[in-house]
């Protein structure tokens, strides 16, 4: 998986440096994104049922109610449920980047504007990236109940936003290269949720127990790479309070293979 | 200028565009006519390096399209035919970020949107959000961004679709000022647009050139008319 990894961020970046990379073309393009997410009642929409989601599990989960539970680590409560409402609020965030382009025909108009496709994809990407990056500040309220309630260990906290910014970047890329290859929203959604459910759901504790109690080398083998292609085992241990370099390149090396698969479907579709 | 050399694009086993070769000069207006299915869109496409060409070449003032993109790509104005926007962003935000990804920024950047305004007469719409236009007013704002950075060459695909009978006379008169010292191709349903605003034009069909020359000249080809002419050029290969 590593090899791959590798691999996949050599491909990006020979993208990025395969021409002079224009900041300010990227800036606009990511400027336009987030605009045009602000301005839609779709976007406020979204962040209150996502927001609504976090903090309903959150306290009201049965069995699993933070309050109740007398902890203040938010490992087991709040950071929990993060991959799996990540899985479905990140393709919903960025269902319409590329998508829209193609439904609206705007793709012809930027494609013959001084702009390079990775660029059009950094900036699509970084728009939906900046979003996810609010509407996980807008869940700092669950982090402040707690520090007023008890006394938590901050580290392990910041450690789990990191993992969930990862996490839901690691999404969004998914999503955009899926909105590459089709001009509807609601295929978009309905590839790429499955997708990153599937990164969560392979490397979920019951279902790696099951091939690590298999017995059977094949399925303790299957186990093992399909855990090193989800984002469960990475996001854990963020979760934990650790930052394990592997980890890192594990999110770097899935983003930068999407935005790649991205760029180079979007190169091909032209053709 | 525009120098298409050899030019063929095949969509699988289907030829939109033969063997086609053309130049545009400085000064000159070259309005390219044919039936739907011609191969003027995909021409264009290919010029303006949305596409790429199954073989042969295109430059634009000297500079290969395909193998300098972006170089070739900031000498061109285009205008495609289905006239698309951002439809959530308003008139001004629409032709601020085009301008941004022109290069611009600043007080260069309003005083090159504000210009563009003026000339194509959005004065009107500035505030209003894209997703509310008239045909007409989408094809002008569309027409405002091709025009933001004064580019020397200009591709407009059906530059006068969907405008009232007012606004393709102030269209018209806009190209033909324009034309006067840049390089312009634009295509046209509408024949008497040729005589109205072209040095030249030139009818292609299944993706060949069946007829080239001024205005004129075609209307002396086609006994007096240019409609003639097109009719019997391109009805012709319809029914072989």
């Amino acid at each position: 998986m590593s090899v791959i990894g590798i691999f996949a961020i050599l491909l990006l970046t020979a993208a990025l440096i395969g021409g002079p990379l224009l900041i300010a073309n990227i800036r606009a393009i990511f400027c336009r994104e987030v605009n045009s997410f602000f301005t839609s009642p779709l976007a406020y929409v979204l962040m209150f049922i996502f927001l609504v989601a976090v903090n309903a599990l959150t306290f009201l989960w049965p069995g699993r109610e933070l309050v109740e539970s007398e902890q203040a680590a938010l490992k087991d409560f709040f950071f929990f449920y993060h991959p799996w409402i990540l899985a479905f609020y990140a393709p919903l965030l960025a269902m319409r980047t590329l998508a829209d382009e193609h439904r609206q025909g705007t793709i012809e108009l930027i494609s013959t504007m001084p702009v390079r496709t990775i660029e059009l994809v950094c900036g699509k990407f970084l728009g939906s990236f900046i979003v996810l990056f609010a509407s996980l500040l807008f869940t700092a309220s669950v982090w402040i109940t707690v520090s007023i309630l008890g006394d938590p260990d901050h580290g392990p906290i910041i450690a789990g936003y990191l993992g969930s910014l990862f996490v839901g970047g690691a999404f969004i890329a998914v999503a955009i290269a899926v909105s590459a290859v089709t001009r509807s929203q609601v295929i978009c959604v309905a590839v790429s949720i499955p997708i990153c459910l599937l990164l969560c759901i392979v490397g979920f504790d019951p279902v790696q127990n099951f091939f690590a109690d298999s017995g059977v080398g094949f399925l303790s083998f299957t186990g093992e790479l399909l855990a090193s292609i989800s984002v469960m085992p990475a996001f854990v241990d963020f979760s934990k309070g650790l930052i394990e370099i592997r980890y890192l390149f594990y999110f770097v090396s899935v983003i930068a293979l999407c935005l790649f698969i991205t760029n180079t479907v979007l190169q091909s579709k032209r053709s | 200028m525009i120098e298409v050399k050899n030019l063929t694009k095949q969509f699988g086993s289907k030829t939109a565009v033969d063997d086609l070769s053309f130049s545009v000069e400085q000064g000159e207006v070259l309005g390219f006519l044919g039936p739907n299915g011609a191969g003027k869109s995909t021409t264009m496409r290919v010029i303006t390096g949305f596409i790429p060409a199954t073989s042969g070449e295109v430059e634009i003032c000297g500079i290969p399209i395909a193998k300098q993109p972006e170089s070739a790509k900031r000498k061109i104005g285009y205008l495609p035919e289905s006239a698309p926007l951002y439809e959530d962003m308003t008139v001004a935000g629409f032709l601020r970020f085009c301008a941004s990804i022109r290069g611009f920024s600043g007080v260069a950047r309003n005083e090159a949107v504000d210009r563009v305004i003026e000339t194509c007469f959005l004065q009107t719409v500035v505030h209003q959000s894209i997703d509310t236009l008239s045909k007409g007013y989408r094809h002008r704002t569309c027409l405002a961004q091709s025009l933001l950075h004064d580019p020397e060459v200009l591709v407009l695909d059906e530059p006068t679709d969907g405008l009232d009978p007012n606004q393709k006379h102030e269209v018209r008169k806009l190209i033909r000022e324009l034309g006067k010292k840049k390089t312009i191709i634009f295509s046209t349903h509408i024949l008497e647009e040729v005589e109205a605003s072209c040095t030249r034009a030139m009818i292609i069909d299944q993706g060949r050139i069946v007829a080239e020359g001024t205005p004129e000249s075609l209307r002396n080809e086609g006994s007096g008319s240019i409609t003639e002419l097109f009719r019997k050029l391109t009805t012709s290969d319809v029914a072989a």
